[in-house]
């Protein structure tokens, strides 16, 4: 079943049973802690005006981090169960597929010619999730949500700067303790 | 009788382990015996039957130095998803097996697979859905199913696909004493009528040696004997049990819980609990005992304050439980879970165990006096308390089931908690481990600690408590000295706890 | 009787995606009025009620509530009517906010009435039919099957870490002991998987290249001939709208 193959240095598929179930049952961990960290944002004064820190943070962590442990397609495979499940609860899912997928296949190049084990590989990797995800989400909110052109600019900016680093460390560390736990080869 | 399966491992070995998880293995399985297979902690029980269906080293990676054989066959020349041509396979927890939302599709699955043609699909999920008698919940979804139910629907996704061979890991572990029994009499039917090669883990109610014919008892990896039941109850038989050494010194004036008619209803009118009258004096080891979906959880829940009574009232300590005093509160008290695995979430078992006492320090905790070399110190004695001294940078992922439950036993006792509840806190776990578990509660007993626990192992309540309350269809039914549990057997079968008359 | 469910799974995704995307092309209030009217009627005539929409409408109109102000507060569009300081209200916040309050109601309620409707089974099949290998395909019943079980697993996670003092009372707690539940969860996640994986291995899961089901679905002539008039009717409004 193991049926891998490599692109640059490392593989970046992997399409065993494990990985493929595996990426559907985290693709729902993600969507739960979408929920969690949206209801979060929502009783905090920045989340009311729609800016969504703190969701926004945890989206790039897991994001990130399903890519880096399921490869692909398990990686695009979770990324795109939260972006279908969010159907339940926002009309940005349109945009969610375009983001989750190009966020995760980035995370996958990254991967291939990095090991992951520097913290400049994770903020390279993590530069991408945030800067491309939030680029097609600000497409979003102007062509779903009719937001004006310039709000949507200013709260992609500000999205940017605060998840990237934050879901660095987080991803960062995660991994890591991941790899400790022997749960993760 | 010609054997089915010849194993003849000499290593097995895992990554990153020291010791090989199974060494010098060489026994034959005879077409239509019935195997049980015991042993301690780490024995390899589970990685035995791993072995024998080749998900390791295929889907466990490890390295396997020796030959498994299956109907002839050479195991790991055939691919893992082929093996369901010779075997079928169940584990501990039926709800991570099941992959479908509807009872009927989830029996058809294995079927399906087989690409075998619509009618005859229909036809083997007819005739299992007969013989288990489970056709009343068909369309029923799967998480909706109660664990006894769950645990049929698996078995009957297996035998629809016809194989000669069986295994099972522990497959009552979480269930009660009498859909246990219900199980294992499919078992013993299916051995006895249809000859399937039966081996199963034995938990450790011990009551899969009713059909089995011989016994394996595994060692560190090794087998350690293989013997006929009736020899193997002779050897094994009398083992010491653990006996209650002092009399309990239980203050009968002081109630640490106390439920006056507290009741609740969950959304949708579901019944959780009718009004309950139910008192723990402090330094009291009382075992709460029922079915599963009898209200026991439930009656936690409202102690634990998690739910609220809808009606009557709970007091802790003296004090009616709010929404403003609950946390400080839930300070005094331990909780051990069933799954230890739903509050373990630090890096290393010496952060797990702290975590807590840091917890409670930040909280203005009555431990906030603790300096750094005290913390230190109490850490040490808890890790040396639950056995898990010098595991302390280990990850508690890479620990077993039972060395994780004592883990979470530990990051409860660190706290020096007045009372402790535990929810079937051995469920899941086979004898030696349970024992461990259950002894170190005995000690904090003995040291004037309350213990509240939920258990489906009446064994348990009878050899550790003092007392032992029964609940039946969410009310209190039955109360008495655990000591006297024998006198109350016909009340036990009544309340559908035993069948027959055994624990 | 026109019954959501046993419509074929192909021509409920043609529809949803014929709301979804006319939604996006089209900046006609009217014609997108008329959707949302016929995604309503058609959840009338087929559940006899609009509970299934009851949670997701709060939402909608909470967020839409949202996008009003936005547009009331950052719109530029339309005539100035009036100006405050930095505050500058335009005419035209009315008419964008109530096309992106019809365009949220229509790209939701499409999605959620097809995702509701559709058993997943019947989704894998279609699927398998676009010639995805089952291994992949029948993820989406597993993705339905896991969606409670891990609910369910979270909630005993935050029922555990409650009890054993770990507060999430205020927002600050609540931030700071997310990796207390989200972690566990995360654990859970992949000892389930592994499990699940192995168990479906051993059931022949990829021992052939294809596999039989229970029950087949079938697009009856009729649906056929209205999936084409749909992509008709979405060529006709692309058409008109960049004309």
């Amino acid at each position: 079943m193991q049926n891998e193959q490599a692109i640059g240095k490392r593989s970046i598929f992997k399409t065993d049973t494990k990985s493929l179930i595996g990426a559907v049952v985290m693709g729902i961990v993600f969507v739960i802690a979408c929920q969690i960290t949206g209801q979060i944002d929502n009783m905090l004064p920045w989340g009311k005006m729609g800016m969504y820190l703190i969701n926004g943070t945890v989206w790039a962590f897991f994001t990130g981090i399903l890519t880096l442990v399921y490869k692909q397609p398990g990686g695009l495979i979770a990324a795109e169960v939260e972006a279908l499940i969010s159907v339940m609860y926002t009309p940005l899912w349109v945009a969610f597929i375009f983001a989750n997928a190009i966020a995760s296949i980035w995370v996958s190049l990254v991967a291939a010619k990095y090991d992951m084990s520097k913290w400049s590989h994770h903020i390279i990797a993590q530069a991408g999730v945030c800067i491309l995800g939030n680029i097609i989400v600000s497409v979003g909110l102007v062509l779903i949500l009719g937001l004006p052109v310039n709000v949507a600019i200013v709260e992609g900016l500000i999205l940017i700067a605060v998840t990237w680093p934050l879901a660095t460390i987080a991803t960062k560390k995660v991994y890591d303790a991941l790899l400790k736990s022997g749960m993760v080869k | 009788m010609k054997p089915i399966i010849q194993l003849d491992i000499k290593t097995l070995i895992f990554p990153d382990a020291c010791e090989p998880a199974l060494k010098n293995i060489k026994l034959n399985i005879n077409e239509g015996e019935y195997i049980a297979i015991t042993g301690g902690a780490a024995s390899g029980k589970s990685v035995l039957l791993h072995a024998i269906t080749s998900a390791a080293p295929k889907f466990y990676p490890c390295v396997l130095n020796g030959t498994v054989t299956v109907a002839n066959q050479d195991v790991s020349s055939i691919p893992l998803c082929q093996m369901a041509d010779y075997l079928g396979y169940m584990m501990q927890e039926p709800q991570n097996q099941m992959v479908n939302r509807r009872v009927a599709d989830e029996l058809a699955f294995g079927v399906a697979n087989l690409n075998l043609s619509q009618d005859e699909i229909e036809r083997r999920v007819n005739a299992v859905m007969d013989f288990l008698g489970i056709r009343v919940f068909s369309d029923r979804m799967t998480d909706a199913l109660s664990g006894g139910q769950a645990q049929k629907v698996v078995l009957g996704s297996i035998l629809a696909m016809k194989t000669p061979i069986l295994l099972l890991d522990q497959p009552t572990a979480e269930l009660d004493p009498k859909t246990s029994s219900e199980l294992y009499r499919h078992l013993g039917q299916l051995n006895r009528e249809k000859k399937i090669t039966t081996l199963v883990v034995m938990d450790k109610s011990g009551a899969v040696l009713k059909d089995a014919h011989r016994v394996l008892v595994m060692e560190a990896g090794m087998v350690k004997d293989f013997l006929p039941v009736d020899e193997y109850q002779k050897k094994y038989g009398n083992e010491k049990k653990y006996h209650r050494p002092l009399p309990f010194m239980v203050d009968e004036s002081t109630d640490v819980i106390k439920l006056s008619g507290a009741s609740h209803c969950y959304k949708g009118g579901i019944t959780g609990c009718q009004p309950l009258d139910f008192s723990l004096k402090k330094g009291d080891f009382t075992a709460v005992i029922g079915q599963n979906g009898s209200g026991k959880s439930t009656m936690l829940k409202l102690i634990e304050g998690l739910v609220k009574p809808s009606t009557g009232s709970v007091e802790l300590f003296g004090t009616a439980v709010t929404k403003k005093n609950v946390g400080q509160l839930r300070r005094r008290i331990g909780f051990l879970f069933q799954n230890p695995d739903d509050q373990i979430f630090c890096s290393s078992v010496k952060d797990e165990i702290s975590y807590v006492l840091k917890n409670k320090n930040g909280g203005k905790d009555r431990n906030k006096h603790l300096n750094q070399q005290e913390q230190e110190q109490k850490i040490q004695e808890t890790l040396a308390l639950i056995g898990l001294a010098g595991l302390e940078d280990i990850h508690p992922q890479r620990l077993s089931r039972g060395q994780r439950q004592l883990l979470a036993l530990g990051s409860v006792v660190i706290s020096d908690p007045e009372l402790i509840i535990a929810d079937e806190p051995t469920s899941g776990l086979n004898a030696p481990q349970s024992q461990l578990v259950m002894e170190k509660l005995a000690r904090l007993s003995r040291q004037g600690v309350t213990i509240l626990l939920v258990t489906h192992d009446l064994t348990e309540a009878r050899d550790f408590a003092n007392r032992i309350v029964v609940m039946h269809n969410h009310q209190l039914a039955l109360e008495f000295a655990a000591a006297k549990m024998d006198d109350y057997k016909k009340d036990l079968v009544r309340l559908e706890l035993i069948e027959g008359g055994d624990y | 009787m026109f019954v959501l469910k046993k419509l074929d799974p192909r021509l409920k995704l043609t529809w949803c995606l014929f709301l979804v995307f006319t939604a996006l092309v089209s900046r006609s209030v009217i014609l997108n009025g008329v959707l949302l009217g016929l995604i309503l009627i058609s959840e009338l005539l087929s559940e006899k009620s609009l509970k299934s929409f009851k949670m997701l409408s709060i939402l909608l109109l909470i967020l839409s509530t949202q996008v009003l102000i936005i547009n009331l507060i950052f719109g530029r569009e339309g005539d100035l009517l009036y100006s405050w300081g930095m505050l500058q209200i335009y005419s035209g916040f009315v008419a964008t906010a109530m096309l992106a309050f019809l365009r949220i109601g229509i790209i939701s309620l499409s999605a959620y009435q097809f995702g509701v409707h559709t058993d997943p089974m019947d989704m894998a099949q279609m699927l398998i039919y676009w010639h995805i290998p089952y291994r992949y395909a029948m993820l989406v019943p597993m993705v339905a099957r896991f969606f409670p079980v891990m609910i369910g697993e979270y909630q005993s996670i935050c029922d555990s870490q409650s009890a054993r003092g770990v507060s999430c009372d205020t927002v600050v707690e609540k931030i700071r002991n997310l990796p207390a539940s989200i972690l566990p969860l995360m654990y859970r996640a992949m000892r389930i998987s592994n499990d699940a994986a192995l168990s479906v291995e051993l059931r022949g899961y990829g021992r052939h290249p294809s596999r039989n089901f229970q029950k087949k679905i079938n697009l009856r002539p009729l649906e056929g001939m209205t999936i084409v008039c749909l992509i008709i009717g979405f060529g006709g409004v692309l058409v008109k709208t960049i004309l």
